[in-house]
C-alpha cells in the first residue's frame, strides 16, 4: 500500500504578494514541489498602458517596497532605450550610486537579520541579536547609509521619486554627497570584517549544478546595462531576452514562472550568478576578500549565497565612495527628448537577480504596452528544482523539520516573500 | 544624542496602510521646529533612531481599535500599553513587524523608553488602494494631536 504526506507551507500575505510550498510525497519519494506565488507585477502591466512615461518610473517603484530602484531604473532605462536617449556619464555613474544604496540596504537587511539566524538554529534575527549584539548592530548602521543614500539621490528612502526619464529631477551637491563619506568608509571596513565572519560559518553541502544567469559588462559590476550572461549558453544582447526566455502559466499560482524557451530549463539569477559571471569586475577589497577569506569560486552552493551577498556590499560601499569622491555635477540634470512611436527594453540587476522590462510608446509619449518580468518569478522554477533535490535527505524526519529545511533553502534566494524571518505556517494533511 | 524628536511614519501604498506616512505628510506643513520627520515601510528602519533622539515617536495603522477610539497612543515603556500593542492585531505588510522591531531593540540592548507609538485605525488594505475617507480624516486629527504634544515639549 502507498503512502502519501502531504506538506503545505502557507506564507503571510505581504506587499510583494503571497506565497506558499506544496510538497507531496509519496512511499518516502519527493512527488511534487510546488512554490505558488501570487506577485502584484501583473497588474502594473495593464495599468501603465495609456499612462506617460513620465509617469512610469515614480509607477514601477510602487511595484516593490525592497527593491523600488531596481524597477525604476528598468523602467527608465528601457524607455530611454526606446527613444534611444543618450545619457550624460555623470548621470550615468550617479544612477550606480543610487543603485549602491539599494544593494546595501536590501543586502543587509537580508543578510543580518533574515538569512544569518539559519546559520546559528535561531528561529530569527532577534534571537541572534542576544548571540551576536555587535554584528547585528554593525550591520543596521550599515544599512543606515544605504538608506541615506537613497534619500539624498532618490529624493526620499521609501518608493524614491528623483528618477526621470533621462536624468535625474534634482542633482545632489559634491558638498551633499560628500557629508556621506565618513560613513561610507566606516561601513566598508565593517563590511569586511562582517564577510569575514559570514564566510566562516557552517554551511549545509547543497552544491547542485545549474545554470546560472546575469548581466555583464566588461568594464563595471553589472548594475544597470550589459549583456545576458550564462554559464551555460553564449551571452546574448537584452533585445533578445524574450527570444530566449518565456513565462509560463502554471495551475497551482498566478504568478508566472521563467524558464529557458528552447529547453524549458529553469536557471538562477542573484548573487551567486552575478560573482561567477563577473568577478573581476569587483572592487580591490572585493576581490581581495575573495582571495583570503572565501571559498574558492565559483560559488554554487545555495547555502553560500550569503557570502556572494556580502561581497556584494563590499562592493557597492567601495563603488559609492568612489563615485562621490570623483563626482563632478553635470551642467543639466536630464537630457530633453521628444516622445515618438517606439519600443524598448532593458534589464538591470536587483539585490535579487535580473529584471526585465518592454515598453511599447505611441506617438503621444504614452505606454502602448508593458511587460515587466521580476527575479522572483524567474528564480522560482529553479527554487522547486532545488527543493526536489535537497528534501530527500530529511524525509525521515518530522513535517516540522521538513519545512522548516524547505524554507532556510528558499530564503537563500532572498525572494520578496521572504521579508520575515519567521513567515511559515505549517499544515499537514497525511492520507 | 540629538536633542531632537524624531518622528518615524510607517506604512505601504495600500489603503489604509498609508496612515502613517499621511500623518507624516500633514506635519509637515505644520512648520515644527526641531523634528524630524521620515516616512518608511520598514520598521526596522526605527532601530537607527533609538540612539540618537532624545525621543521618537512612531506612526503606523493598525487594525482592530475600537470605533469609538480610531486614534491610540502607547508608551511602549508602558508595560499595559505594551500588551494592547501587542493585542493590537498589525498588518504583516513590512518586513519586520513593529512588535518584533522593538523586541530586537530590547535584544539589542538599545533604549525603547523613550518610544511613543501612535496608532490609527485601518479597515481596507487592498493592494495600491486609496486609503478610505475616514482614514485620511483620522490622520488629519492624528497629526494634530502629535504637534500639539511636540510643540508642548
Amino acid at each position: 500500500m502507498s503512502s502519501t504526506r502531504k506538506i503545505t507551507v502557507n506564507a503571510l500575505t505581504r506587499v510583494e504578494g503571497e506565497g506558499a510550498l506544496h510538497i507531496r510525497i509519496r512511499d518516502e519519494l519527493i512527488e511534487s514541489v510546488r512554490l505558488a506565488i501570487y506577485e502584484p507585477p501583473r497588474f502594473f502591466e495593464s495599468f501603465l498602458r495609456g499612462r506617460a512615461i513620465e509617469e512610469v518610473p515614480d509607477l514601477t517603484a510602487r511595484i516593490c517596497g525592497i527593491c523600488p530602484v531596481a524597477y525604476q531604473m528598468t523602467s527608465v532605462h528601457a524607455i530611454e532605450n526606446s527613444l534611444a536617449i543618450a545619457i550624460d556619464p555623470e548621470i550615468r555613474r550617479l544612477r550606480r550610486l543610487l543603485v549602491c544604496g539599494e544593494w546595501i540596504e536590501s543586502h543587509v537587511l537580508h543578510i543580518f537579520l533574515l538569512n544569518a539566524p539559519d546559520f546559528f538554529g535561531c528561529h530569527s534575527g532577534i534571537e541572534l541579536a542576544e548571540r551576536f549584539p555587535d554584528q547585528i548592530n554593525t550591520g543596521l548602521r550599515i544599512k543606515k547609509i544605504g538608506n541615506r543614500l537613497l534619500e539624498v539621490l532618490g529624493g526620499r528612502a521609501v518608493h524614491p521619486v528623483n528618477v526621470r526619464v533621462g536624468g535625474f529631477h534634482h542633482l545632489p551637491s559634491k558638498d551633499e554627497l560628500k557629508t556621506l563619506l565618513p560613513d561610507l568608509r566606516w561601513s566598508l571596513e565593517a563590511a569586511i570584517e562582517s564577510t569575514r565572519w559570514i564566510a566562516g560559518f557552517d554551511f549545509p553541502d547543497f552544491d547542485l549544478d545549474c545554470e546560472l544567469i546575469s548581466l555583464q559588462n566588461n568594464d563595471e559590476y553589472p548594475f544597470n546595462e550589459g549583456v545576458i550572461a550564462s554559464t551555460c549558453c553564449p551571452s546574448i544582447n537584452v533585445n533578445e531576452y524574450e527570444q530566449h526566455f518565456g513565462e509560463n502559466q502554471v495551475e497551482y499560482s498566478t504568478a508566472l514562472q521563467s524558464s529557458r524557451r528552447d529547453s524549458s530549463a529553469p536557471y538562477l539569477l542573484g548573487p551567486l550568478a552575478r560573482v561567477a559571471l563577473n568577478s573581476r569586475q569587483l572592487s580591490p577589497s572585493t576581490k581581495h576578500l575573495i582571495e583570503t577569506a572565501c571559498p574558492p569560486l565559483p560559488l554554487t552552493n545555495r547555502f553560500q549565497a550569503i557570502i556572494a551577498r556580502s561581497l556584494e556590499v563590499v562592493h557597492a560601499l567601495e563603488e559609492a565612495i568612489d563615485v562621490i569622491e570623483n563626482y563632478s555635477p553635470p551642467y543639466h540634470a536630464f537630457t530633453n527628448y521628444r516622445p515618438h512611436e517606439s519600443a524598448g527594453c532593458a534589464a538591470t540587476e536587483a539585490p535579487r537577480g535580473m529584471i526585465y522590462h518592454h515598453y511599447g510608446i505611441d506617438s503621444r509619449g504614452m505606454v502602448a504596452s508593458a511587460n515587466i518580468v521580476p527575479p522572483t518569478s524567474q528564480n522560482q522554477l529553479q527554487i522547486e528544482s532545488d527543493l526536489r533535490e535537497f528534501l530527500p535527505q530529511w524525509l525521515n524526519d518530522s513535517d516540522e523539520t521538513i519545512a522548516s529545511e524547505a524554507e532556510k533553502l528558499i530564503r537563500t534566494y532572498d525572494p520578496c516573500i521572504s521579508c520575515s524571518t519567521h513567515f511559515l505556517k505549517l499544515t499537514i494533511d497525511r492520507s | 544624542m540629538n536633542s531632537q524628536t524624531c518622528l518615524i511614519g510607517l506604512g505601504s501604498p495600500h489603503g489604509d496602510d498609508q496612515f502613517g506616512w499621511a500623518v507624516i505628510d500633514r506635519l509637515a506643513t505644520m512648520g515644527l521646529s526641531h523634528v524630524t520627520l521620515t516616512k518608511s515601510e520598514h520598521p526596522v528602519d526605527i532601530l537607527g533612531m533609538l540612539d540618537a533622539n532624545e525621543r521618537v515617536i512612531v506612526v503606523d495603522a493598525a487594525e482592530g481599535l475600537p470605533p469609538d477610539e480610531p486614534i491610540r497612543k502607547l508608551q511602549i515603556a508602558n508595560a499595559i500599553d505594551i500588551r494592547i500593542f501587542r493585542e493590537t492585531p498589525h498588518r504583516g505588510t513590512h518586513d519586520m513587524g513593529l512588535e518584533s522591531v522593538f523586541r530586537l531593540a530590547r535584544s539589542l540592548k538599545k533604549p525603547t523608553d523613550h518610544v511613543t507609538l501612535w496608532v490609527g485605525k485601518g479597515e481596507q488594505f487592498e493592494p495600491f488602494s486609496l486609503m478610505s475617507a475616514t482614514t485620511q480624516s483620522n490622520s488629519v486629527r492624528c497629526a494634530e494631536l502629535i504637534a500639539s504634544e511636540v510643540s508642548d515639549a
